[in-house]
């Protein structure tokens, strides 16, 4: 599978040639191929057991693959390379919150520890609140949230951070329709700007909002 | 003056144990469990306390027991014991019976009084088997060592059940706090008992079952947010942006400001840790057993000024958000709890000392300058504490309950036998445990930031 990037020669931001996982007996993820160009996206589908997750952790550099090698940027897809580190953002799961910091807390320190401008330090952290529609719950902590606020807290956490590579699985989980579409929105502006996108999404709208290519990954059904 | 409806009350209470197949069993659980815990009491706990006790010269001891350090150590405990019950009770109190016998009994016109009883009464002969057994152990450990006379076993006991008494009802005032109707405090546990709502008893059941769940899988993440009261303070506070490892500081200690029960917790275990580490590094005929004691409450304190530690720990192996690399974070992690664990530590050791040796303002400045190792041994063992990750396998595959202890408390055991043992070396006046201790904390932060580092990338097999 292959995004097709706007400018023809230029090389693919993420590749995977051949990546698998095997634990044992079992195979989470079997053997998958793509190219995703840079300032493009490509949605993931599949039944739940396919492997969706598990060649989002391989392409985001948290898991080795059993078989084959996954790229970012020419360099191998390996969390612990600090190059890769600051390329890619990532929601795999929910990540843990500081159960003593307020939401517009968990931003200003996701935005000093990138080392940005301290002086305008705020409108960033107001602005990334409002483009997830959450700016009123900026002094309550996360667990005074509800399941789809915490979601939008998430990905407000993942979409805050620097980064030309973002790594995101089923952004639309316990979301309504608006804020799907909002998300989806979200992820289209990110793109233009160049970031590149691989997402693991059931959603047939979002889907065709913000998909440049759709990978169908193989793998059980459903038992 | 008589209850009418007791009588009917106790027939249908043993009708609703008869259909639930309870019957004197339950008795006989519990008066097998005083007989193990008094057996152990006699067996090891004695043999252990009159091992440790032989250590020191019994006069100089029995000078040092009478002395107002440990009478004010031994009020403060008790004093400590009673908060941290009232606390306690208001997560998990002493009267928790499962689920469907709230639903099902507790929650019927009977008595409440009477239905919860039975649970009030193992609660009451635990407290009291254990004070008594404690107590015992500790006097009569001192009575066979030759310490004191056959008084200290008594007066062990009585402190004991004292202590326990004060405990329990502490314990129980927590549980009942939280229910409607506590404008004046209940004088009997009967009252107690009746106040308690039927919300309160299940959702302190389910906590119970959660809490239950997680001390048999050792995931101590689970165990510590159930334990932990929600944040809702300083809810006006912000973070201050700034450079990446001052910002992680402030967090730290904008999360204290946001739970000062951690910050004053903190501050009174360390107090208490350090006052012994004071006395214990001026003074050669302590035993080491002391300083032991005092690093395990140090130890303690720092831990509750090390959350931002913890929760780093607790995310490890998760996409990055973080712009620091993992050692890096958990170094600016340690700076909070650090320095205030110098400063309180410091302050208090050297005034301990200052105040309780011939030597004066030198031994003072000795004790105070002592914290510096000791703090870098504590923020090793949090920092091998923060990023401990999954409890190891046994040797059969299995992971026994003495495994999991052993490796939850492994951290804390380094730090109060290291530590310990080295402030009382301390006191000899010699440069050997200055060495030793910068060397000894210097090589935990070391270990402690490989494993943090171990623990980020573990996730990739």
């Amino acid at each position: 599978m292959t995004t097709t990037p706007d400018a023809p020669d230029a090389p693919p931001a993420l590749r995977a040639e051949g990546v698998s996982k095997t634990i044992g007996p079992v195979t989470l993820l079997p053997e998958t191929s793509l190219d995703v160009a840079p300032g493009t996206a490509l949605v993931l589908r599949g039944p739940n057991g396919a492997g969706k997750t598990t060649l989002l952790k391989i392409l985001a550099g948290t898991l080795d693959p059993t078989t084959g090698e996954a790229t970012i940027d020419g360099r191998k897809a390996d969390e612990r390379d600090r190059v890769i580190r600051a390329t890619v953002a990532a929601l795999l799961g929910a990540p843990t919150a500081y159960r003593d910091l307020t939401l517009a807390d968990h931003l200003t320190l996701i935005d000093a520890t990138w080392g940005r401008d301290p002086d305008t330090c705020d409108e960033r952290v107001t602005a990334g609140l409002a483009a997830l529609e959450i700016e009123h719950l900026h002094d309550r902590f996360p667990h005074e949230l509800s399941s789809g606020q915490s979601q939008l807290f998430r990905l407000a956490l993942t979409l805050f951070r620097p980064a030309t590579v973002l790594i995101l699985d089923e952004p639309e989980q316990r979301l309504d329709t608006d804020k799907r579409a909002l998300v989806a929105d979200l992820l289209v502006a990110r793109k233009r700007s160049g970031t590149t996108i691989v997402v693991a999404c059931h959603d047939p709208a979002m889907t065709k909002t913000i998909a440049d290519a759709v990978l169908d990954v193989g793998g059980p059904p459903d038992a | 003056m008589p209850d009418p409806w007791r009588a009917d009350d106790l027939e249908r209470l043993d009708d609703a144990r008869h259909v639930l197949g309870e019957g004197s069993h339950a008795i006989r659980q519990s008066l097998y469990a005083v007989y193990v815990t008094v057996l152990l009491g006699l067996t090891y706990g004695l043999t252990v306390a009159r091992a440790l006790f032989l250590t020191a010269e019994p006069g100089r001891l029995r000078d040092e027991l009478v002395s107002w350090p440990v009478a004010l150590s031994v009020l403060a405990a008790v004093v400590l014991g009673v908060a941290v019950a009232h606390r306690a009770g208001r997560s998990r109190g002493p009267v928790v019976p499962p689920m469907p016998w709230i639903d099902l009994v507790a929650a019927s016109p009977l008595d409440r009084a009477l239905t919860l009883r039975r649970w009030w009464g193992v609660a009451l002969t635990g407290a009291l088997t254990g004070g008594v057994v404690l107590g015992g152990v500790l006097g009569g450990g001192l009575w066979i060592a030759h310490v004191g006379g056959p008084a200290w076993l008594a007066g062990g006991v009585g402190t004991g059940l004292v202590a326990a008494v004060l405990v329990l009802a502490s314990w129980l005032a927590g549980q009942t706090s939280l229910s409607p109707g506590q404008a004046t405090p209940t004088t009997t546990p009967r009252k107690a008992l009746r106040r308690l709502t039927i919300d309160d008893l299940r959702r302190q059941a389910a906590r119970s079952t959660r809490l239950g769940g997680a001390v048999l899988l050792a995931d101590v993440r689970a165990l510590r947010l159930e334990l932990s009261a929600p944040v809702t303070r300083g809810r006006s506070l912000r973070l201050r942006s700034g450079r990446p490892t001052v910002v992680v500081a402030r967090r730290d200690l904008l999360g204290l400001r946001r739970m000062p029960g951690g910050l004053v917790s903190g501050a009174a275990l360390t107090a208490l840790g350090g006052a012994v580490v004071g006395w214990a590094s001026s003074d050669t005929t302590v035993p080491p057993l002391f300083p032991c004691l005092g690093l395990a409450a140090c130890y303690l304190g720092y831990g509750a000024w090390a959350e931002g530690l913890r929760l780093q720990g607790d995310n490890a192996g998760t996409p990055p958000l973080i712009g620091l690399d993992t050692r890096h974070e958990a170094r600016a992690h340690l700076v909070v709890p650090t320095a205030l664990f110098v400063v309180v530590a410091g302050v208090v050791g050297l005034l301990v000392a200052t105040a309780g040796h011939g030597e004066g303002w030198a031994a003072g400045i000795r004790a105070g300058l002592w914290s510096l190792p000791l703090a870098a041994v504590l923020a090793g063992c949090h920092l091998l504490a923060a990023f401990r990750g999954i409890p190891p396998q046994g040797l059969s595959g299995m992971r026994s309950p003495w495994l999991l202890a052993g490796w939850i408390g492994l951290p804390m055991i380094i730090a109060a036998v290291v530590g310990g043992l080295l402030t009382a070396a301390v006191a000899g006046g010699t440069l050997t445990p200055w060495v030793f201790g910068i060397g000894a904390g210097w090589s935990l932060v070391i270990i402690g930031l490989s494993r943090a580092r171990a623990l980020a990338e573990a996730h990739r097999v």
